[in-house]
């Protein structure tokens, strides 16, 4: 079961659209468990970006999980996350890779030469729930996992897996303990 | 019985127990020991290993531990290192699978780190041109993730980022550098075929490509852009045009056919009779009753005195005089024969020595309708002379052949 959670505001219907988009995706489950603060320790430096790691760490939600259950949580904040080799790239989430949460942001969504919100955000979901069945980014622009600052991002809205992710991630959801 | 001294040296020394290594079949691992192991009533030194992903054991038999590609987490200077090769431009990928394929389990088993990176690099350059196979897609995957868990653990980093930092190498974003210089935003590669891509064009020298296209004649152009298929047709159809060569098919055709036949008429005595066949009114009038079926005769003359039948129209040229049940039984051996006296005589004709006046290269066709219409047509109109008929009628013979051989191609090649 994939379990959204939201940390703002967000429009029943682009929630609905996600949950639907979600579910048709990887054939799971998908429902909306409520909302949850965002935790000002989690704040970076700049006091306006959230680090999305420590968000994960930090965060207070009472949403049970059993098993294999991912949690999304929908954020309008933009994020960080630590530097690497490459420097600092765009971002637009956070999962534990192969873990059980990640955090999705809908931050620049709707802007121009961007997706609408209710496409983009739930693209940009499937893309990190992918991370959380420990998918990998896909070189096929069509595919959710295609690396979500590439031109194929935007150019395909559809929320849908290539074949060799899509079998991947049902072999890991069968797999499941759940 | 486990050995947990971290003195022990493992393979060929550089390893030692509580290291963090790479794993090509397993991914990132921690040696935690060596232990001996009874398997199969003999004593295995194994090394036992912890997977970082899911904490499960591995053990590989000590012998083994170099020859499965067991190595330690590179540095971070060779992690940087690698990161200025990603970003740098890659070579054409290699397009024949099978020296691809070679290659590829050799780097990704004995390659180290260069290796693995080589790999990924391939297929990456390789997927912008074509989809990837569905083996090489698992090994593309199985690059990226073991490059992905080293480059995690050498930079102590979470995973996610450090995959999204190997493709910010692979598929730059607007405005990334590389150590000041910056680098080319990734541009929208074509779809790959498990989602519905088309083919790329650039499969030159594949394999795969000629098995499944079987180019054969049809697509063999030449220097001028002509099918090869369609100078062969027109070689053809001028070298039947070649009035020697009709002389030749003409000449053979007339030998066999008089082969068959035992005793040669006159032109026109077989003429005459193949107007009598031809024409039923009269010619088939005495067997008409006698081939009726039952039933047909009889109310006939019950009726009394039948009309006279309407005078026949001449049957369309070039036709086949029209085979009946009233048809005398000889009718349609006279058609052959006269079928092969119009050969004969347009053999002799084409054998004698004629003036320098060169035979048209292709008649007509609406000559070579028309002849055989005024051959029937003559005796019922005026009677000509006999040498009058020989003309139409070597036009006719000289015509027919010339269309039938096309496709036999034996004939043309017995060309004297």
């Amino acid at each position: 079961m994939i379990r959204l959670v939201t940390l703002g505001e967000f429009p029943s219907e682009v929630l609905g659209h996600v949950a639907r988009r979600l579910h048709a995706a990887y054939g799971m489950g998908c429902e909306i468990e409520g909302q949850a603060e965002l935790p000002e320790a989690a704040l970076a430096d700049d006091q306006e970006t959230y680090e999305a790691p420590k968000l994960l760490e930090e965060i207070d939600d009472d949403t049970q999980l059993y098993a294999d259950d991912k949690i999304v949580y929908l954020t309008s904040a933009p994020l960080t996350a630590p530097e690497g080799p490459m420097g600092k790239g765009p971002m637009t989430g956070f999962p534990q890779f192969g873990g059980g949460r990640a955090v999705v942001t809908s931050h620049g969504l709707g802007g121009k030469g961007e997706l609408p919100l209710d496409v983009g955000l739930a693209k940009r979901a499937a893309h990190h729930v992918g991370h959380l069945w420990d998918l990998h980014h896909c070189f096929d622009p069509r595919c959710a996992m295609h690396p979500e600052w590439s031109p194929g991002f935007t150019q395909y809205p559809e929320v849908a897996l290539c074949l060799y992710d899509r079998e991947k991630s049902e072999r890991k959801i069968k797999l499941g303990q759940s | 019985m486990a050995n947990k001294g971290t003195e022990i040296q493992i393979g060929d020394g550089s390893l030692h127990i509580g290291d963090r290594v790479v794993y090509p079949n397993q991914g990132i691992c921690r040696i935690t020991g060596v232990e001996v192991k009874q398997i199969a009533g003999r004593d295995w030194e194994v090394v036992t290993l912890s997977r970082e992903e899911d904490g499960a054991t591995v053990m590989v038999p000590r012998a083994k531990v170099m020859g499965i590609g067991l190595r330690k987490v590179a540095s971070v200077a060779a992690i940087d290192d690698m990161f200025d090769q990603l970003a740098a431009p890659g070579d054409d990928p290699q397009l024949d699978w099978k020296v691809r394929h070679r290659e590829n389990a050799d780097r990704m088993t004995g390659g180290g780190l260069q290796g693995t990176l080589d790999v990924l690099k391939g297929l990456h350059a390789l997927s912008r041109v074509r989809p990837l196979p569905q083996k090489e897609r698992e090994l593309y995957d199985s690059a990226r993730h073991l490059l992905v868990g080293e480059i995690a653990a050498a930079m102590n980093l979470p995973l996610h980022v450090a995959e999204d930092n190997l493709d910010y190498a692979l598929w730059p974003p607007p405005g990334m550098k590389r150590k000041g210089k910056p680098l080319q935003p990734a541009a929208l590669v074509p779809a790959a075929s498990s989602v519905g891509a088309a083919r790329p064009a650039a499969r030159a020298g594949d394999d795969e490509m000629e098995d499944e296209m079987d180019f054969g004649d049809v697509v063999d152009v030449e220097g001028g852009g002509e099918p090869k298929v369609a100078k062969v047709a027109d070689a053809e159809e001028s070298d039947i045009a070649d009035p020697d060569e009709t002389k030749d098919l003409v000449r053979q055709r007339a030998m066999r056919v008089t082969a068959e036949e035992e005793e040669p008429e006159a032109l026109d005595e077989l003429a005459a009779d193949a107007l009598e066949a031809t024409h039923e009114d009269v010619a088939a009038q005495p067997s008409a009753k006698l081939h009726a079926p039952p039933g047909t005769t009889r109310p006939q003359a019950k009726r009394g005195a039948a009309p006279p039948p309407p005078p026949r129209a001449a049957p369309p040229a070039g036709a086949e005089p029209k085979r009946t049940e009233a048809a005398p039984p000889g009718g349609d051996g006279i058609a052959r024969s006269v079928a092969a006296k119009v050969l004969e005589v347009a053999a002799k004709v084409l054998a004698q020595p004629k003036p320098p006046r060169k035979a048209p290269a292709r008649p007509a066709p609406a000559k070579a309708k028309a002849a055989p219409a005024r051959k029937v047509a003559k005796p019922a109109a005026k009677p000509k002379p006999a040498a009058k008929p020989k003309p139409a009628a070597k036009k006719a013979a000289a015509k027919k052949p010339a269309k039938k051989p096309a496709a036999k191609k034996p004939a043309r090649k017995g060309k004297r």
